[in-house]
């Protein structure tokens, strides 16, 4: 047997190698992940790539012409140190803003949290399969509907020649006669809320559905034998088999809690009631395109960025509480 | 089965992600042109002074049949081939008839066409630039108040300079030597950047901008407050309203008819209390009797005005959700014949296009003289009419420091033969052989159609607001004989001219041209004031007292301001 032969063993055996590994992903199912790639080449490309310009932050920004490279405005704009910060500590506008996005948030949080879990169980509970189904792909179709979409409904609702101060007025004038609905700092954080749980709170359920779905059933058989009622069983079993997913959501919700939904607000909201709407994210719209003087992107960048600091302490505080109280958290 | 479909889903979502990517030039085909536009602070095509040679009326017309007839081509001096990218509103309507057709022969180009809104267009048009990532003509609404952003990216190397030496382009030459704007504004260390499309504005006019009133005239003799001459003081329309509200002689139902409607954009700018602001000079900063800069906004005088406005707004005068109209719903309800009054932009050009097309031949009008322009004198003050003088242009376009000089020259020939007469005939009147023919005399022979009332109907729409825009807007078509709007406006004309109670609000060129840092950064502080005035003008609080709560808000602020313009202006 000569080297050549050798080398012809040698590739063929490499060529048998190479098969029965591809083989081996095929049959282990590893072919799945390849669906991670797209979304992993989202999170490089949208969360990762732009993360150097969080150094504008600490920049006047300025922007180059014909210049190559991903992140050639960042030498070209000069450093102004900490100016973009203790600019946004003197901005009355900035804490208002702060404020508003703490107190929606809380209150999305605490009335709007527990409606998908409370419907998910009410739903799970429904006998006729039909109706059942009926009543989910109601919940759920809001969902699909934009913010411009829905903000356009409430508009046509409850403004000034909405359908509902029609019908008061047709009841009786004096109801309406300084009709400010829309414009009222007292309405507009709940009209928030209930849009809000509204168009989100049937989409939310999905998950608990599945969760419910996932339940041992011989628990339930068990607990009738033992007499025990719907409702026992709703708190006994369904409750607690679901708490994990319910404390992951939880998390990730506290996580997410400087963001308070831009498209809702943005497209609700107007001058008049911007000491209760105005939250971080259309503050930072408003600063960084509706300014009538030049845009400054290192304003902007600081403010986001502060945004952001404050969702990541939140997120790894409440996953540590969650911890503290027994559960597994998200991390 | 499910492996293979995984493998599929993968592969397209990774090809879809692939095609996220910016492509060499967007294609406007795709991309969401069709948007609900509103037109916001529409130029106003400026009278024609000259006078205009008549139209042959007695020769019988041609109809004019986009499908049927063959085009004139034209014939292009041009052997390249080039293909220009331009930012351009109502981008499904553009660049479709036969009139385009022959311009794009003409020049031997193509449009790539970047679709703009009146809502995204100043946001559009900072992403692209500050990304360098703009089309080849840069087309945008600047006001003055963007000088310093506008000289930023100038000096930064944004834009191709326009050559000082234009004697190869005289009608842009011609357009450079009336114009104010192009050295105080758009030019850097005495190059220019930016090209200003005059708005030609006729002498009476002081370049004046018409933030003024249309009005249901009809409705106004028939609760018997009619006026002759179209001029009311504040008492007297309030009067009117209240009795238009209770007659309902639209038929809108007893209480339901709104009193005043307005563009979007005139309530964003607070056109309802500028009007009733009583100064002689510009709003904004101006000097005061001791020759020092102020903020007109920050005195008594203007918050009267807000006084007034939110007056006006609280008793019921003012339609509630105007406020909440990011669109031209205000519009839609005085065109529907829901709304006595409507302030925007109501030009002889505006009456001439949305009120001739849509009211009088869309039959919501009883006839021609059903809805007029008014003036609404003062309240504040001395009880004058007041119009603010505004940039000598509306919009400003630049070209990219991407374009190689074939295109550049290309573009600046496009623009050139658009300001010159033969231009102005292609703008207003069309296509020769097409939409016209000339006479030995000079005389135009139009081919359109005419309407019941002899008025010739445009084959072509939203000229005003296209690709031709950059170079110029146009005088009147009087070859057209569209003269509705202008003979409505004659009253008005008359009355600015004549009364003595005509106040037009100077431009403050030397400020507005100011690009110092503090000026640079807040302005007039357009953006917070305009957010004050709405919060106060929908809320039952004192006026006067939020007032000076605001101003005590930006003192310091404002203070850096004016120090920097006395410094520096004085």
């Amino acid at each position: 047997m000569d080297s050549s032969d050798i080398k012809s063993i040698q590739n063929a055996q490499k060529a048998k190698n190479r098969k029965r590994i591809l083989k081996r992903i095929w049959q282990l199912k590893w072919i799945y992940l390849l669906m991670v790639l797209p979304g992993l080449a989202v999170i490089i490309i949208f969360r990762y790539l732009p993360l150097p310009g969080i150094a504008l932050a600490w920049k006047k920004f300025t922007p180059t012409f014909g210049a190559k490279g991903l992140y050639s405005y960042l030498s070209s704009s000069k450093s102004v140190g900490w100016k973009h910060f203790r600019s946004l500590w003197r901005e009355a506008e900035f804490w208002t803003a702060t404020k508003n996005t703490f107190v929606i948030s809380l209150l999305k949080l605490v009335f709007g949290f527990p409606f998908p879990v409370i419907l998910a169980i009410l739903i799970n509970e429904m006998t006729l399969k039909r109706y059942k189904k009926t009543i989910q792909t109601i919940y759920t179709f809001p969902h699909f509907l934009s913010w411009v979409v829905v903000s356009g409904m409430v508009l046509n609702l409850f403004g000034d020649t909405g359908a509902v101060k029609s019908v008061l007025t047709s009841i009786n004038p004096n109801w309406t006669s300084n009709w400010n609905f829309l414009y009222n700092s007292k309405s507009f954080r709940p009209l928030l809320v209930v849009s809000d749980i509204w168009k989100e709170g049937g989409w939310g359920t999905i998950l608990y559905l599945a969760a419910i779905a996932g339940i041992d059933p011989s628990l339930h058989e068990a607990a009738i034998v033992d007499g025990a009622n719907r409702f026992q069983r709703i708190i006994r079993i369904t409750l607690p088999e679901i708490t994990s997913l319910i404390i992951i959501m939880l998390i990730l919700q506290i996580g997410n809690m400087m963001n308070a939904n831009f498209d809702q607000i943005f497209n609700l909201y107007s001058p008049p009631v911007f000491d209760v709407g105005d939250v971080i994210d259309t503050y930072i719209y408003r600063k960084t395109f509706q300014s009538s003087t030049a845009l400054d992107y290192g304003f902007s960048t600081a403010v986001g960025l502060f945004k952001n600091v404050i969702n990541f302490v939140l997120l790894i505080s409440a996953n540590r509480i969650a911890k503290i109280f027994g559960h597994d958290g998200i991390m | 089965m499910k492996k293979v479909l995984a493998l599929i889903l993968a592969a397209c979502m990774i090809l879809g992600l692939a095609g996220c990517t910016q492509p060499a030039t967007p294609d406007a085909g795709t991309t969401p042109a069709a948007q609900e536009d509103t037109k916001k602070d529409e130029p106003a095509p400026a009278d024609d002074t000259k006078e205009a040679a008549p139209a042959d009326d007695t020769k019988e017309a041609a109809p004019a049949d986009d499908t049927k007839e063959e085009e004139p081509a034209a014939t292009s001096e041009y052997d390249t081939h080039v293909t220009i990218s331009m930012d351009v509103l109502d981008a499904e309507k553009t660049n479709i008839s036969a009139k385009d057709e022959f311009f794009r022969n003409k020049f031997n180009i193509d449009w790539d066409l970047y679709p703009v809104t009146w809502g995204d267009w100043l946001e559009k048009i900072r992403a692209w630039v500050n990304a360098d990532d703009m089309p080849d003509i840069v087309w945008w609404d600047m006001k003055a108040a963007n000088t310093a952003e506008f000289k930023q990216w100038a000096a930064a190397g944004a834009f191709r300079e326009i050559p000082e030496d234009l004697s190869r382009w005289p009608n842009l030459q011609r357009l450079r030597d009336e114009l104010v704007s192009d050295d105080a504004l758009l030019s850097v260390d005495g190059h220019l950047y930016g090209w200003p499309s005059s708005r030609q504005n006729p002498p009476e006019l002081d370049n004046c901008y018409y933030p003024m009133f249309a009005y249901r005239r009809d409705w106004a003799k028939a609760v018997g407050m009619y006026k002759e001459g179209d001029v009311y003081t504040w008492d007297e329309v309030k009067a009117m309203i209240d009795a238009i509200k209770a007659q309902d002689p639209g038929g809108n139902g007893v209480g339901n008819t709104i009193g005043i409607t307005m563009e979007s954009w005139a309530w964003e700018q607070y056109q309802l209390v500028t009007i009733n602001s009583p100064n002689p000079d510009r709003l904004g900063y101006h000097k005061d009797e001791n020759g020092n800069y102020r903020l007109y906004e920050a005195t008594d005088e203007f918050a009267d005005a807000i006084e007034f406005a939110q007056s006006l707004y609280q008793g019921g005068y003012v339609w509630k959700d105007q406020i909440n109209d990011s669109g031209n719903d205000g519009f839609q309800k005085f065109l529907a014949g829901q709304a006595f009054m409507f302030l925007g932009n109501d030009s002889p050009a505006w009456f001439n296009g949305d009120v001739l097309n849509k009211m009088v031949r869309g039959g919501i009008v009883p006839d021609d003289e059903a809805v007029a322009p008014m003036i609404v004198l003062s309240e504040c003050g001395d009880h004058n009419f007041y119009l603010i003088q505004s940039e000598d242009y509306w919009t400003v376009a630049s070209i990219s420091h991407n374009v190689d000089d074939e295109k550049f020259e290309r573009i600046l020939d496009m623009w050139d033969w658009l300001a010159s007469e033969e231009g102005r005939i292609f703008l207003v009147a069309g296509v020769e052989g097409k939409d016209y023919t000339k006479n030995a005399d000079g005389t135009y022979n139009i081919l359109w159609e005419k309407d019941e009332t002899g008025a010739y109907i445009s084959p072509y729409q939203d000229m005003a607001f296209n690709i031709y825009t950059p170079a110029t807007l146009t005088a009147s078509p009087n070859e057209t004989s569209v003269q509705y709007g202008y003979k409505l406006f004659e009253p008005i004309y008359d009355y600015m001219a004549n009364s003595g109670n005509f106040v037009s609000q100077k431009m403050p060129w030397e400020v507005m041209a100011w690009n110092g840092p503090e000026y640079s950064e807040y302005g007039y502080f357009y953006s917070d004031i305009s957010t004050e005035i709405s919060k106060i003008m929908v809320s039952d609080v004192d006026a006067h007292e939020e007032w000076a709560k605001f101003r005590e808000s930006i003192a310091d602020k404002l203070k850096a301001v004016e120090d920097e313009l006395n410094a520096n202006l004085k």
